[in-house]
């Protein structure tokens, strides 16, 4: 988990791109130049990303992200490949090559397809840019095109390629400038702005990731501010540009994206849970709550951060919020069993049984069943 | 100290710290794991040097990278399950945890140590050591993409988590020696002090 790569921005080689030709749509480096190295190595660590095991294969997510993506793209939707990757982080990463990754935990804060169009746009732009190529001195003085697949590899999880490097330096090698990440900041809004989605999502992508930082001192948001501090002045130097654009009002896609991300969206909540960072998954919590209004499956994993954490108060809040999510449609069936075990805990025994009994009621085939009906025997 | 005996003590430190860092076979025979926990080894278990995978104890058959057999003897309240997580709170072990509880942790302790696609379950009631305990199944991907599947059994006495874990990959490993790693399982004994 440490591995997360934590950049909302581009990976790519070659920086230092000053007299470039932005890339051409449909273009690929001649085998003679320098910058066919760089993508080479990206094609390697495309090839172990195709069959990583972290991989989210769902076809129907997948076609989706990748439509937003060529809406944004245009002309160079041929030349964008998007790979989800299930990783409770909030990085989105291009390669030189075109291969743009986005981790489920990026998509799990996103509210809308606008704010997803903006983070495209933002990577599109270092892209199109090749922001990256001037860092080919980099590339040279690192070595060969295995030394890079090891830097790309490491900077994505990707497996068999990040055994070299530890992701935070790999990070660190690939890192762009201040202007670079300006240049694709204005660059994104104009392209989500000319495929008809709201500039404005662009900000709020920014207020999302502060919104999380400082807590746990080690949260993903945190890690991406390290690795890469927001100037001063760049969210309100994106505010500006994004309030002297076009704000189309259906130019949200609020309820296509929540519909595309549904049949995943417990899981990635599930993940968050599953780092144990509570102070940091609270928040962000509530985050989505306030931001979204409060459904069964967040309440239902809010309780879960207070049951698992434990502490003084934390059985009370639990119990609360699991009482939320039992109010409203929906509900998890594994409330049922954790209301259960935070009563047991707490030596309330008939309340323990009774929810026991629920969750069985609700869920007779459950995998855990005979394990319950011990806790139930054990409570009589 | 004249340069001769100089040079043996540091080949002696050298050899000593060789010693401690090595792969050694255990068994067969019953072997003490720490914590009042035996088990009877077969042959060809290895065990792995102190500290690997942050366990207290740590055996394997064809190697880390493709089977582990994971011991925790006697872990008590506020202890944790390894010894890389000692510094986290919301990771230490409480002496009222559940099993559905214990198994909870188990897949967090996973994913914390770069496992992907951590998954959990089947868990069910099961004699561990003579006492009441538990079973579960997990599954996960190593950093180089390979999938592991893995079986745990345990059980909370007195307070204190004894378990014992075996994992290998999904491919060869886990069915070759799954039979010798539940052989092992079932024969584990708790010796309090």
């Amino acid at each position: 988990m440490n591995r997360l790569p934590l950049l909302l921005c581009v990976l790519a080689l070659a920086a230092c791109s000053a007299g470039l030709e932005p890339m051409a749509p449909q273009a690929r480096p001649a085998l003679a130049d320098d910058e066919a190295g760089v993508w080479l190595a990206a094609d390697r660590a495309e090839h172990g990303l195709q069959s990583a095991p972290h991989r989210v294969r769902d076809p129907a997510l997948n076609r989706y992200v990748q439509g937003v993506a060529c809406k944004v793209a245009g002309t160079y939707c041929g030349d964008i490949r998007v790979y989800l990757v299930r990783e409770a982080g909030l990085n989105a990463a291009m390669l030189p090559n075109g291969v743009l990754t986005l981790q489920t935990g990026l998509l799990l804060r996103l509210a809308d397809e606008a704010q997803l169009a903006a983070v495209i746009g933002h990577e599109l732009g270092h892209y199109v840019e090749r922001d990256g190529f001037a860092q080919m001195e980099r590339a040279r003085q690192l070595g060969d095109i295995g030394a890079w697949a090891a830097v790309f590899g490491a900077a994505l999880g990707v497996p068999g390629l990040d055994s070299a490097l530890e992701t935070e330096a790999a990070l660190d090698i690939l890192a762009f400038s201040r202007d670079q990440e300006g240049a694709s900041d204005v660059f994104g809004l104009e392209r989500m702005a000319a495929a008809g989605y709201a500039p404005q999502a662009a900000v709020e992508v920014w207020d999302l990731i502060l919104a999380e930082a400082g807590a746990d001192g080690a949260t993903p948001a945190d890690r991406l501010l390290a690795t890469h501090p927001l100037p001063e002045d760049r969210r309100e130097r994106l505010n500006a540009a994004a309030i002297a654009l076009p704000q189309p009002p259906e130019g949200r896609g609020r309820a296509a994206y929540r519909a595309a991300l549904a049949p995943h969206r417990a899981a990635f909540l599930a993940d968050e849970v599953r780092l144990r960072q509570p102070t940091a998954t609270l928040r962000l919590f509530r985050y989505l709550a306030e931001r979204d209004g409060l459904d069964a499956v967040l309440a239902f994993h809010w309780g879960e951060v207070h049951r698992l954490r434990g502490w003084k108060d934390d059985r009370r809040k639990a119990l609360a919020t699991y009482a939320r999510a039992l109010a409203l449609p929906d509900v998890p069936v594994e409330t049922h069993r954790s209301i259960a075990l935070v009563r047991r805990a707490l030596g309330q025994w008939r309340g323990a049984r009774f929810a026991f009994q629920r969750y069985l009621a609700h869920a007779p085939d459950a995998p855990d069943r005979a394990i319950v009906e011990a806790y139930i025997a054990e409570v009589l | 100290m004249r340069w001769p005996v100089f040079l043996a003590l540091v080949l002696a430190v050298l050899a000593a710290l060789a010693g401690c860092a090595r792969i050694a076979a255990v068994g067969p025979g019953r072997v003490e794991i720490g914590g009042g926990l035996s088990v009877q080894a077969a042959a060809g278990w290895n065990r792995l040097p102190r500290g690997a995978f942050g366990a207290g104890a740590a055996w394997t058959r064809d190697g880390p990278g493709l089977d582990a057999l994971l011991f925790v003897a006697g872990h008590g309240e506020g202890e944790p399950l390894f010894a890389h997580t000692r510094e986290r709170k919301a990771l230490l072990l409480r002496a009222s945890m559940t099993p559905t509880e214990v198994m909870e942790l188990w897949a967090t302790e996973l994913a914390l140590a770069d496992r992907r696609m951590v998954t959990v379950g089947s868990l069910m009631p099961a004699e561990f050591a003579g006492a009441p305990g538990f079973r579960f199944q997990y599954a996960y991907a190593d950093a180089d993409g390979l999938v592991f599947d893995g079986y745990a059994a345990g059980a909370m006495i007195a307070g204190r988590l004894y378990l014992i874990a075996f994992s290998g990959t999904r491919a060869h490993q886990f069915r070759a020696h799954w039979l010798a790693a539940a052989a092992l399982i079932g024969s584990a004994r708790i010796v309090s002090d």
